[in-house]
C-alpha cells in the first residue's frame, strides 16, 4: 500500500497518541492492509482483541473496526453478533471477514480532524455497553446514544 | 474519593447519561483500561487520566438496514 508523505506524517502523530493511551496496540500489516490491533479490557476484566483497518485515503475515511476475539461473539440470548448483520440498536455494521464490525462514526460526522485515538475510545465505550447488554439483555443503544 | 469504576455503577451512569439524566463525567484511565465515572468537580487522580465525555456524547452511528 502506498502512503504519501503527508499520510506518513499523520500516521506517525496518530501512532504516538495511540501508544500513549492504548499501549497494548501494535501497528501491523494484514495482507497489504495496514491496521492497528490490540487488546482492550472492560471494567469486568473481559478481554477483546480489536483490529482497526486504516483506510487507504486516511484521514479522509472512517477506519473499519472488527472484534477478532473472542470468536463468535454472542448476545444475551445466545445469537451471534454476526447474525445481526447491520443493526442500529446494537450499533453494528455488516460483518467483515466473518467478524462483527462496530459502528463508530456516522460518515457525515467524520472529518479529517478525527483521530484514530477518537475511534479507539469509541470502541472502548462500545465494549462496555456490550458488557452491559450481556448482563442486562438491553440493546446497546440503552447505554450509548445514536449519532444524530 | 468520589470516583467510581464499579462495572455495574458505570453502566448505570452510562444509561442515565444516554437519557440525559446524569451530569457525571465518563473518564478513561489508560493505565488500567477502565472507564470511570466522576462528579463534575472531581480532579484527576492520575496524570494521564482523560475525560471522554465529549466522545461519549458525540454518539455512535446507527446504520439502518
Amino acid at each position: 500500500m502506498y502512503w504519501t508523505k503527508e499520510q506518513q506524517k499523520r500516521l506517525n502523530k496518530e501512532w504516538e497518541l495511540v501508544q500513549e493511551y492504548f499501549p497494548d496496540f501494535k501497528l501491523k500489516y494484514v495482507d497489504t492492509r495496514v491496521c492497528l490491533e490490540g487488546w482492550m479490557k472492560t471494567n469486568l476484566s473481559t478481554k477483546y482483541l480489536v483490529r482497526m483497518y486504516l483506510p487507504p485515503d486516511m484521514p479522509n475515511s472512517i477506519p473499519d473496526v472488527l472484534i477478532m476475539y473472542p470468536e463468535h461473539l454472542i448476545d444475551y440470548h445466545g445469537r451471534t453478533l454476526v447474525d445481526y448483520g447491520q443493526d442500529a440498536n446494537m450499533h453494528l455494521l455488516s460483518p467483515h471477514e466473518g467478524y462483527p464490525s462496530i459502528c463508530t462514526f456516522k460518515p457525515t460526522h467524520w472529518n479529517p480532524n478525527r483521530t484514530l485515538y477518537n475511534v479507539l475510545i469509541k470502541v472502548r465505550i462500545w465494549l462496555e455497553a456490550y458488557q452491559g447488554h450481556l448482563v442486562t439483555g438491553r440493546p446497546l443503544d440503552y447505554f450509548i446514544r445514536h449519532q444524530v | 474519593m468520589s470516583n467510581d469504576q464499579d462495572p455495574k455503577k458505570v453502566l448505570e451512569e452510562m444509561a442515565k447519561k444516554n437519557a440525559d439524566q446524569s451530569e457525571k463525567k465518563l473518564t478513561f484511565d489508560p493505565t488500567t483500561g477502565e472507564l470511570i465515572i466522576k462528579n463534575p468537580g472531581d480532579a484527576s487522580h492520575k496524570p494521564n487520566e482523560i475525560v471522554v465525555d465529549q466522545i461519549y456524547k458525540d454518539g455512535f452511528f446507527s446504520a439502518r438496514s
